[in-house]
């Protein structure tokens, strides 16, 4: 099994363009908060009052402004290549450019290019989104004019994107998959392959795995990894609604006055190679991916409460896997987010993994904040310079422990920083810890050099399909699915409508949750029932080594509803004199179909929480990732479930791919000819061969290695979008046992 | 002197708190059984938990003491009833005293 180097780095958070620049700000402490100011209005969605609807409390959050540009981008951005409508992808490309600087590239070089991200934290995005759909319905309230006037859904569009200051981007190019294409576009001479990886706040340390796992598998030569996040408005209303943002507007971790974080603006990236490839290429290596460990929290708690054992159980697996033990790793850096159930629950996993001699821990947030999907890296960051420097920074803003908490005994906080240097020889090793909303953790060591042990994966034991599930409107039985799949004939309808909740013994959610929840996530658990009908519950003797791989294609209705309820003040700005009776009838409708923003709102709607149901409903305890590469998602999936099967971190991998109608009034958001598209919910699940038998449970099918591409031209006159990788698996089936 | 506060029955208790889930909840009565876990079983969040806690405290003359407990420490209807009629024990026993 080949080791693989950490080659370069990027970073741009608030108060940083450089990583040196992080080193600086990591030892001087200063806390890098503002109001947003030039980047939207607070008025338009703060009030002082914590339960006034669609209102967010907190007035500081971190932003990147004034980025000291990578040379060669500043040069891009003044030959036109970027414009001002392009803020994510230029902050990751500046990312990325820091990264590659260091490093050698080879013509023949292919790249593969893993960033953790999301729709839901890109403020441009969020925007689009409510210029489309607003133009659009109050459009369709107003009388019709004069045939020579200007049609009005485009004046409207028009009136709001001046309103936002968008130029006429398509707001398909802020899709995540699209922003990452854009960042990375001619950065390597072969190209490279784009996935977004969504797990939530631990996604850019899930993307650093992947991308490790691509340049093992012998996917790529050069791997660029970490993640991209933002600051929204809606966000931040939805997680005030949850109590997790400090009213304070200040950060603390692991003290007394821990109230709650601020999430900021950031982009950070590394640069990977096998240790081989670096070595000969002469590369600086500022370090060794040591080992990984990944873990769902499983059942016992509210799907997005933070569990002690879920992340103890991602730490131990990262130590098992780099062959490691307590005491040879010398500090961690936390995830350390500054809520108080986060922070206490951390602190609870840190004691009970820490070695005898105690565990020193230390977070970035109260300087930079919560960095969301890019958290991850930019704690990889702060591990590489500490490795570099020799030096843990001390952790700032700390006065003392919360009651009964580990912080003095077990667990140990630098309040001044301290030389890091090796003990008997041995590597020095650091920990880094993040954990998702879903409960998604991930631990990643990273050391000098400690050779990584081999994997378990046995040549010779493909990935296999043992069972499946298929959810479509008109709820078709399974005897007429296998004939649509083996016909290529679909009879169903193409839209569920409506959807309704399924039955509380398969959602167990309380139905004002169920309201306030996405049915892309009721879907995922209505499909586990239906699986479970059919096969019997196949992991229950592997729920520690089941994982779920999924995708979701398109901006999920409920959140687009929501996202309307949040920006009424900004409409109501916007949108005045003959237009405004129109905008009032639309905002009442909105507020009629849309429950105001709550505590379930964010688990609602956020994508990674699909495959998050699953775990926390069936107690599994793998890994649980939202993949993303736009219509190729579900390829992406099956590769991903594949990279994770083959070297046994699971043993099994439910792969769940949605596709669901995109939202009225956002066709121009799609990128797909709307009367091809047709709803509909796939769950796969896979395993090894030797499992399969192990069981006595029948393959159905072999997925073949490296599926991220579709194997030939689209010719279903019927697309599923991203599910259309489960329908190309499962007609293959068919056919062949038709 | 005030009639001390009168200790239900941990029938008439669990009877009572689980309507109070269930209605407040929004969740069929039949699956909230004294035994179900809140969060596990039902979905229910902690913030909600907290929230109903209060309500069942009220509902029996002891919110004060709601600040002090952890909502998340008494996961099932049946232990909130434990719970419940330890503090009304306790109530009735610091004001005979």
């Amino acid at each position: 099994m080949h080791e693989v180097a950490i080659v370069g780095m990027g970073i741009a958070v608030p108060g940083a363009s450089s990583p040196s620049d992080f080193w600086q700000l990591l030892n001087t402490g200063r806390p890098q908060f503002s109001e947003p100011s030039g980047n939207y209005r607070l008025e338009s969605f703060w009030s002082g009052d914590p339960d006034a609807e669609d209102r967010t409390y907190v007035r500081v959050s971190g932003f990147v402004t004034g980025l000291r540009l990578h040379p060669r981008l500043a040069t891009e951005i003044a030959d036109g290549l970027f414009t001002r409508d392009d803020g994510e992808a230029i902050r990751l490309r500046h990312c990325l450019l820091q990264a590659g600087d260091s490093m050698t590239t080879r013509d023949s070089d292919r790249g593969c290019c893993v960033i953790g991200g999301t729709g839901l934290t890109s403020r441009r995005l969020d925007e689009a989104i409510v210029i489309e759909a607003a133009a659009n319905k109050i459009a369709a309230r107003l009388q019709v004019r004069s045939a020579a006037d200007e049609p009005d859904e485009e004046r409207l569009r028009y009136l709001l994107r001046d309103h936002f200051g968008h130029g006429d981007t398509p707001p398909t190019q802020l899709l995540p998959d699209q922003v990452v294409h854009a960042a990375v576009s001619g950065l390597l001479p072969g190209g490279c392959a784009v996935t977004v990886v969504d797990t939530a706040c631990s996604s850019a340390l899930y993307a650093i795995d992947l991308g490790a796992r691509y340049l093992v598998a012998g996917d790529c030569e050069i791997a660029y990894c970490g993640g991209l996040s933002g600051v929204t408005p809606r966000y931040n209303i939805a997680f005030a609604k949850l109590g997790g943002l400090s009213r304070r507007g200040r950060l603390s971790v692991f003290d007394r006055n821990a109230d709650g974080t601020l999430f900021s603006e950031a982009a950070a990236v590394v640069a990977l190679k096998t240790l081989g490839r670096a070595l000969e290429d002469g590369d600086p290596v500022l370090g060794v991916l040591a080992g990984f460990g990944a873990s769902s929290d499983g059942r016992g708690r509210w799907v997005c409460a933070a569990s002690p054992a879920g992340q103890s159980l991602c730490i131990e697996r990262a130590q098992r896997a780099a062959g490691l033990d307590a005491s040879q790793v010398d500090w961690i850096v936390a995830h350390g987010t500054g809520t108080a159930a986060g922070d206490a629950a951390e602190l609870t996993a840190l004691a009970e993994t820490a070695p005898a001699a105690g565990r020193l821990c230390a977070s970035n947030k109260p300087i930079v904040g919560h960095a969301g999907w890019s958290a991850g890296a930019v704690s990889v960051i702060h591990a590489l310079l500490a490795l570099r420097y020799g030096c843990i920074p001390a952790h700032h803003g700390f006065i003392t422990e919360p009651p009964s908490s580990p912080v003095g005994t077990r667990v140990d906080v630098p309040v001044h920083s301290r030389p890091w240097r090796g003990k008997d020889g041995q590597p020095r090793t650091v920990g880094v810890s993040s954990f998702g909303f879903g409960g998604t953790n991930a631990h990643l060591l990273i050391s000098e050099h400690v050779p990584r042990r081999a994997a378990a994966a046995a040549p010779g034991d493909p990935v296999v399909l043992v069972a499946w599930a298929a959810h479509l409107p008109g709820e078709p039985s399974r005897a007429e699915i296998e004939h649509m799949l083996a016909t290529g004939v679909w009879t169903c309808p193409r839209t569920f409508g409506r959807y309704e909740p399924p039955p509380f013994d398969e959602i167990r959610l309380p139905a004002r949750a169920a309201r306030s929840t996405d049915p892309s996530q009721l879907m995922a658990l209505h499909l586990a029932a239906m699986m479970i009908a059919e096969y019997g519950e196949l992991w229950a003797p592997l729920r520690d080594t089941t994982g779920v791989i999924a995708t979701l294609t398109g901006p999920a209705p409920l959140a687009v509803g929501n996202l309307l309820r949040c920006y009424a003040a900004e409409l109501e700005r916007a949108v005045t004199s003959e237009d405004a009776k129109a905008l009032a009838a639309f905002l009442e409708d909105v507020r009629a179909d849309n429950p105001p923003t709550s505590r379930d709102t964010l688990p609602g709607i956020m994508p990674n929480i699909m495959a998050a149901r699953l775990a926390n409903h069936y107690d599994l305890h793998g890994l649980t990732m939202l993949v993303d590469s736009g219509r190729t998602s579900g390829y992406t999936a099956l590769d991903v479930a594949a990279l994770y099967l083959a070297t046994g971190e699971l043993d099994m991998a439910l792969v769940l791919t949605v596709n669901l109608a995109v939202p009225a009034g956002l066709a121009r958001l799609a990128g797909a000819e709307p009367g091809t598209i047709a709803e509909g919910a796939f769950l796969l699940a896979l395993t090894r061969s030797s499992v399969a038998r192990r069981h006595g449970w029948r393959a159905h099918a072999e997925i073949p290695s490296c599926t991220r591409e579709p194997a030939g031209p689209d010719r279903m006159e019927t697309s599923f979008v991203a599910a259309d990788a489960a329908i190309s698996l499962l007609t293959t089936l068919h056919r062949n046992s038709s | 002197m005030a009639n001390p506060v009168s200790i239900p029955t941990t029938v008439e208790l669990i009877e009572d708190l689980r309507r109070i889930y269930a209605d407040n909840a929004e969740i069929p009565l039949e699956k909230v059984t004294m035994d179900a876990d809140l969060a596990a079983d039902l979905g229910i969040d902690s913030l909600t938990q907290g929230e109903l806690m209060i309500l069942a405290f009220e509902r029996y003359g002891i919110s004060d003491k709601s600040s002090r407990i952890q909502p998340t420490s008494y996961p099932t209807i049946s232990e909130l009833a434990d719970l419940i009629q330890r503090l009304l024990g306790e109530e009735n026993g610091g004001k005979n005293s």
